[in-house]
């Protein structure tokens, strides 16, 4: 099987964790590899607090400046906020996007390696004016940014 | 590349490669009703993404239901040549796949 597939089938089976400590995946991909499930508890959280501790545990967010998220201050159309997050902090690891007045915060995870930047765009829902939030972890710490969104016609409902 | 999935586009900037990508899909909340029947419309979305470089993943993500319908995504590779090839393959909660695969010229 390819690698590629195996990354995509990583629920199946042997886990890739299993697979990089005996030694079967090349070290990027070992130093680097994506989580081998989809974060099902994280995305379903209704909490914005439990989404984030069930994705980094109890550490504390420092607030910084090198993380920009760029969005409109009004959006008119809350079925499509486009949203493009820049971390300028040495070694990226992984980038979550959540929004506070969504029922379900989590909205996107990125986990990047050493050959991207850690720049990301994407467009979202945001059901009513809400905060982006940020979480960042980087350099060994966990760190946030937020971006106030004003929507005037929400994305969540029917 | 265009096909019935979506589309990309990459193209190198000052030596970096720049990539965009349109993805065809309804990435439905769960939270919506059928405008003439009511019935609710199940939750279908996207959740996992793998971007590839030269057919390295560079970059994964994991995707919620929050993220719009015919879901965008921008990103950039760093150092790249024309001749280098750039895919994003998606899964999606019901395990169908699709993938979008581009050249740089």
């Amino acid at each position: 099987m390819l690698r590629r597939q195996f990354i995509r089938r990583g629920g199946e089976g042997l886990s890739l964790a299993a697979l990089a400590s005996a030694g079967l995946l090349p070290s990027l991909l070992r130093a680097e590899a994506p989580s081998d499930a989809w974060p099902t508890e994280a995305f379903h959280a209704e909490q914005l607090d439990r989404a984030r501790q069930l994705l980094f545990g109890s550490a504390s967010a420092e607030p910084t400046d090198a993380i920009l998220i760029e969005a409109p201050d009004i959006a008119e159309n809350g079925r499509m906020v486009p949203v493009t997050t820049t971390v300028d902090l040495p070694q990226p690891r992984s980038l979550a996007l959540l929004s506070d007045e969504n029922p379900f915060p989590l909205l996107a995870l990125a986990h990047f390696t050493p050959a991207v930047a850690a720049t990301v765009s994407v467009r979202v829902k945001l059901g009513a004016s809400a905060k982006l939030i940020a979480l960042v972890e980087a350099d060994g710490g966990l760190y946030r940014a937020t971006r106030a969104v004003k929507v005037t016609a929400g994305g969540c409902g029917g | 590349m265009n096909n019935e999935h979506g589309k990309i586009r990459a193209r190198l900037r000052e030596g970096n490669i720049s990539v965009r990508v349109i993805m065809r899909h309804p990435m439905e909340t769960g939270r919506r009703k059928h405008p003439a029947t009511e019935a609710p419309i199940p939750r279908h979305f996207i959740h996992q993404v793998v971007c590839e470089h030269n057919g390295k993943p560079v970059m994964t993500l994991d995707w919620g239901w929050g993220i719009s319908a015919n879901p965008y995504l921008a990103f950039e590779i760093l150092a790249g040549a024309p001749g280098d090839t750039v895919s994003v393959r998606w899964t999606d909660d019901r395990q169908k796949t699709a993938s979008l695969e581009t050249t740089i010229a």
